[in-house]
């Protein structure tokens, strides 16, 4: 150590003689930093980066990206408890969407003739078709003669016969009353103005025969959005994200009553970095004016603690240049390094100061007083930054790629701010108080009032033994808690729509992955999966393709067979009697519904009567505009008659090639849906949705070793997520043990001596034990956010211990709460406390965990340093075995 | 159309299996007839119900010969099956019942809950633009499906014959329809049970409906036998009864609409028959 003292009597020579100098090379090499961080420095949110790529999980996890490419969709989710309102909501958004095809890539909600073609009549189910078959085989022969004549009369006398007869389907019955109500409405309309004609068939358009994407209990209609992601912003899909959220409540303004709201990982993590950022910004802000403040009192001076925050604010940008040229970025972890220097960075300065200060009460001039300051402050500050750096460095040794990035860069900050504050920090001050050394009046605050406490060192003791005792039972209640969801902010849309989703349907937005060669593969793999309690839902290309073609292609043939001789004439006259035969039918037909009016009456189902009536009432209005509309109505039915029966033979011709279905193989799918399960690789995508709520650790553990049972390569968000917190939890424990044995060493190298070893971690140890408990007692848990305040506290903490240990060694009679050294502790204890403290006001439940566990251990800590230490220094000097003294500041 | 398909669909399924099931039981033994003349539907419609009921029955029966349901709406209908076939068992209207009391030997054993109910109250309904306040000044044509026996509605509801009520007892299988005639003013008056008046309020045509004249308390439909009743149709009797904590039964009974079945209340349905016998005779 002698080497550092003699270098730092050096710098502090050269400072002395050339402080203009330092600070010419100082702002030279901030700028460069500057301009390295402006050009070079990005920010990646790339979540799949945040762990080694030399996992077998990720590895299998990108691989799987390769191939099938970001399969991460958000999620509009629409309450489907009156579908028809639900898929009025997704067509009215869909096109409001549209309108931003820079943003929105694809949204996927409903399915129908444009993506299925000719197609479409193989994705009924068997039970449908074969009912079209037999309903177009039943039906045909009593249609053929009616449609020949081109008579709506007659038309209108077989709807009516069918309602007393056998239907063949329920569709087929619900068909026969749309048709009932449209025709009767169009004949209404036609016979009673000469407008144009308008098709009661319109039910038919393609545009009207969609499936929509609701979830398999009808419960939520759920819209996938497709959307460009911009990882070197730190939302990712802010752009987009907006113009989602607008276009929403736009659709929610046009159809009120109707509840959605957006979901999915993308927009979770989108919606969490917002509120990290609003909170890491607030809490940076805070914290530098707090830590200001700070100096600022405590010192009794605004320029010389203001100089100190300009020296951080230097060390900061260095950090930054730093990084640029060796990691090149910041990922969404390593972005926490400015509060790091902020909370730890100031301590060397405060140190500095307060050193220079006492030095300069005791009447040294400037340069000798800032020379005694940096070589003896400087010893401590040394060791203190040794250990800090390298309990972040220690996080270089995990797997957890995110925390090993922040350890090097906070590291490597807290190197270049301790630089920064033996050299920067010092010329300015020398420069400062050589102007206005006759004019200020330098002061310090002591901690001197305490020192009568600390005259009863038993007394003390005894209370911090039994406190320790006391909060060490509590220990037994702390608890883990990697449930992601509780780290989030409360009360966001995103998350509650995703719980909704999960517990009223079964289905979530996660999904696991597997690949599988051939569709026999994926029929094998599909049912093992579906036979797993933790499995909801397995969806592949068995899902999109449609089961038994052969035998439905055959039926649709027959149907087609049976259909050919319908051929509508499209020329009929309508006179007099046509027009009486029209009113006769539809009378028939009012009264066959009054029949089952009456039944549902007996039923008691009166809902149902005032639908069934309300068609009664359309039907009277048309017969009795037959009655009414004089002599102009047999030209007006006659013009309607032609006009459907056309309408009715082009629909006819629009159907019938749909009667003659090609095979549908993944080859011949729609090119979305290949994209999404056939990947470059042409492999089949599996995809499996868990039964229970995924956010339950428990529950994500269960499925994700039940999917191994099957294919161990398994994929996908929640594999890579049970693995990332296991794998974090892991690189925390790891960092912390790591961190406390390089500190012991670091400590050990610094004092050599065993007692002064135990006696410097007496308060860190007693401030942990003092930390876990109060956690215990307050229900505070550890989280996968806030469990990486351990090392810093462990880096951090040990702070105080070395220089207090340090100065007891320098001045052994000396009542240590007299020294300045107790109040630059007790300074950077409340530095620290107050830049990660300010995270506590976050709105993120992890961030602001974090702020708390890093306040209440910062705090644990700093009361046994001022308490237990000096208590310990009071009864060795009673018992004459203080130690000896060495004013040099270098080794005891 | 949502609501409209809602209402089609569960008539189509009636209406498809009614030409599935045709009656099937001619020859078997173990016959038992729903007797509710003037309720909509027919015989065939109704068998697919019919049918469930008996297997039901038929199940809890083992190592007898399968039972078999029917379901009957008109008089005539009722008078064959229950003179020529003899029924093991019977469901009918109260009215029905004290007109055929002693021509069939009819032995209420059970009553019925339809809807939950216990009790059963008629009514004379009529248009609440019409002044009369009390039913005696009611004249022209009332109708309602309890008409198809009025000479039990009226010793009931008026405690006279059906030959000297003051108006005409209409018989209709379209209560609905005969509703909407009264308020149109096309008939003057309307008699229903409870269960229709329930409906008929939660209808529009309702608000335009009052009640002139009420019965008492009545029971619900009974379960008769055609005299004492054998081994068999005590184990049927038993199985009735214990249909109502059955939770296989459940979705049956909701289709009968009946709650299960219960014990008959002589305290009610004894003084009922006295007070019949009691009408009939001359003042």
């Amino acid at each position: 150590m002698r080497w550092f003292v003699l270098l730092l009597q050096g710098v502090a020579r050269v400072v002395c003689k050339r402080p203009w100098t330092i600070l010419l090379i100082a702002a030279l090499v901030t700028l460069a930093a500057g301009w390295l961080a402006a050009t070079r420095l990005t920010v990646s949110s790339d979540q799949d980066r945040l762990v080694s790529d030399k996992l077998l999980f990720q590895q299998i996890y990108l691989d799987f990206i390769k191939n099938f490419k970001d399969q991460e969709f958000l999620y509009v989710v629409i309450d489907g408890r009156e579908p028809r309102k639900a898929e009025a909501f997704a067509d009215d958004l869909a096109a409001r969407l549209a309108r931003s095809p820079g943003l929105i890539r694809q949204v996927t909600y409903r399915i129908g003739p444009e993506q299925l073609g000719q197609n479409l009549l193989l994705y009924l189910d068997m039970e449908q078709v074969e009912a079209l078959k037999n309903q177009a085989e039943r039906t045909a022969p009593e249609l053929t003669p009616i449609l020949k004549s081109g008579r709506i009369d007659a038309l209108l006398g077989w709807i009516g016969r069918q309602l007393s007869g056998p239907i063949t389907s329920e569709q087929a019955g619900a068909a026969l009353f749309d048709v009932m109500g449209s025709l009767v409405d169009g004949l209404s309309q036609s016979v009673t103005t000469d407008g144009p004609y308008r098709s009661p068939l319109a039910q038919f358009d393609d545009n009207r025969l969609h499936r929509y994407t609701f979830t398999d209990n009808g419960r939520f209609l759920v819209m996938l959005i497709d959307v460009p992601k911009d990882y070197s912003t730190s939302e990712v899909i802010e752009e987009p994200l907006a113009a989602i959220r607008k276009a929403l409540n736009e659709s929610r303004a046009a159809l009120p009553g109707v509840a959605a709201g957006l979901t999915g990982r993308p927009v979770l993590q989108s919606d969490e970095m917002r509120t990290t950022n609003r909170d890491m910004m607030r809490a940076t802000i805070i914290a530098v004016i707090g830590v200001s403040l700070l100096f600022t009192l405590a010192f009794g001076s605004l320029w010389r603690p203001l100089l100190g925050v300009l020296t951080l604010l230097v060390s900061i940008v260095w950090t930054l240049g730093f990084t640029a040229a060796t990691i090149g970025e910041l990922n969404l972890l390593s972005a926490v390094f400015i509060l790091v220097i902020i909370g730890v960075g100031i301590n060397w300065g405060m140190h500095l100061l307060a050193r220079y200060m006492e030095e300069r009460e005791r009447g040294l001039p400037v340069e000798e007083a800032l020379t005694k300051a940096m070589v003896t402050a400087a010893v401590g500050n040394l060791t203190c930054a040794a250990t800090a750096a390298a309990a972040f460095f220690c996080a270089l040794a995990t797997d957890f790629k995110a925390l090993a990035e922040l350890g090097f860069i906070a590291g490597s900050g807290i190197l270049l701010s301790l630089i920064a504050m033996l050299t920067v920090y010092p010329a300015l001050l020398l420069l400062y108080d050589r102007r206005t050394d006759r004019r200020g009046r330098l002061h310090l605050t002591r901690l001197a009032p305490l020192q009568a406490l600390v005259r009863r060192p038993v007394l003390v003791l005894t209370g911090a033994v039994l406190v320790t005792v006391a909060l060490g039972v509590w220990t037994v209640r702390l608890r883990f808690d990697d449930n992601l969801l509780n780290l989030q902010s409360q009360g966001l849309e995103s998350v509650e729509w995703e719980l909704a989703l999960m517990k009223e349907s079964r289905e979530s937005t996660w999904f696991a992955a597997t690949q599988v060669d051939t569709l026999d593969d994926a029929e094998r793999l599909t049912w093992q999966l579906s036979k797993l309690p933790t499995v909801g839902k397995v969806t592949s290309l068995l899902d999109i393709l449609p089961a038994e073609q052969y035998h439905k292609r055959q039926l649709l043939e027959q149907a087609a067979v049976a259909l050919r001789p319908l051929t509508p004439r499209t020329d009929a006259p309508a006179d007099p009697a046509s027009v009486a035969a029209t009113r006769q039918a539809l009378r028939r037909m009012a009264d066959g519904l009054e029949l089952i009016e009456e039944k549902l009456f007996a039923a008691g189902r009166e809902a149902d009567i005032k639908s069934v009536h309300a068609l009664i009432d359309r039907i009277d209005m048309a017969e009795r505009a037959l009655r009414t509309g004089g002599p102009a109505v047999a030209g007006r039915l006659a013009r309607f008659q032609q006009a459907f029966m056309a309408d009715l033979a082009e629909r006819l011709d629009h159907w019938r090639p749909r009667l003659h279905p090609a095979q549908v193989t993944p080859d011949t799918l729609p090119e979305v849906v290949r994209n999404r399960f056939i990947g470059q690789n042409a492999r089949k995508l599996i995809m499996i949705t868990p039964a229970k709520n995924i956010w339950d650790p428990k529950a994500m553990a269960e499925f994700v070793t039940e999917l191994r049972t099957v294919d161990p390569t398994v994929t996908g968000p929640p594999v890579t997520s049970y693995e990332a917190t296991r794998l974090m939890r892991r690189s925390f424990q790891q960092t912390a043990l790591l961190s406390l044995a390089v500190v012991a060493a670091l400590v050990w190298f610094h004092f050599q001596r065993g007692r002064a070893v135990f006696l410097a971690f007496v308060p860190l140890l007693t401030g942990l034990v003092w930390l876990e408990g109060a956690m215990g007692l307050f229900g505070i848990s550890f989280n996968l956010a806030n469990f990486f305040a351990v090392p810093i506290l462990i880096g951090t903490g040990i702070d105080g211990g070395i220089q207090m240990v340090q100065r007891m060694y320098e001045e052994p009679h000396r009542p240590m709460l007299e020294t300045s050294t107790a109040t630059s502790v007790t300074l950077s204890s409340l530095t620290t406390l107050l830049a990660f403290g300010s995270l506590m006001l976050g709105q993120h439940r992890g961030i602001a965990s974090l702020g708390q566990i890093m306040a209440l251990g910062t705090f644990s800590i700093m009361v046994a340093t001022i308490f237990i230490l000096p208590a310990i220094h009071e009864r060795l000097i009673r018992s004459g075995r203080s130690g000896r003294s060495n004013t040099t500041g270098g080794r005891p | 159309m949502k609501s409209l398909r809602s209402v089609i669909l569960p008539v189509i399924a009636v209406l498809l299996a009614s030409t599935a099931s045709a009656a099937t039981a001619a020859d078997d033994p173990l016959l038992f007839d729903l007797i509710q003349p003037g309720s909509p539907g027919s015989t065939e419609e109704a068998a697919p119900l019919m049918a469930r009921w008996a297997d039901y029955l038929s199940a809890h029966l083992p190592g007898h010969p399968p039972i078999t349901g029917r379901y009957v709406n008109t008089n005539e209908q009722a008078r064959i099956v229950l003179s020529q076939i003899k029924p093991r068992f019977a469901v009918v209207t109260v009215p029905y019942y004290l007109e055929h009391r002693s021509a069939y030997n009819f032995q209420p054993q059970l009553a019925t809950r339809p809807g939950g109910r216990t009790e059963d109250r008629y009514r004379l309904l009529v248009s609440t633009t019409n002044p009369i306040t009390t039913w005696e000044k009611l004249t022209g044509d009332v109708a309602g499906t309890l008409c198809h026996t009025p000479e039990a509605v009226a010793r009931l509801l008026f405690q006279r014959t059906a030959s000297t009520l003051p108006f005409h007892c209409q018989p209709t299988d379209r209560l609905l329809r005969a509703a909407r005639q009264v308020v149109r003013g096309e008939l003057n008056g309307l008699l229903v049970t409870d269960e229709q008046d329930t409906s008929l309020m939660a209808l529009p045509e309702g608000a335009s409906l009052k009640a002139l004249h009420a019965t008492g308390p009545l029971p619900p439909p009974l379960v008769v036998t055609l005299g004492r009743p054998d081994a068999v149709q005590q184990s049927i009797i038993q199985t009735l009864l214990g249909m109502k904590d059955d939770p296989t039964a459940h979705e049956l009974l909701t289709e009968l609409r009946t709650d299960g079945f219960g014990p008959v209340d002589l305290n009610v349905l004894t003084p009922l028959q006295e007070a019949f016998e009691r009408a009939g005779k001359p003042r």
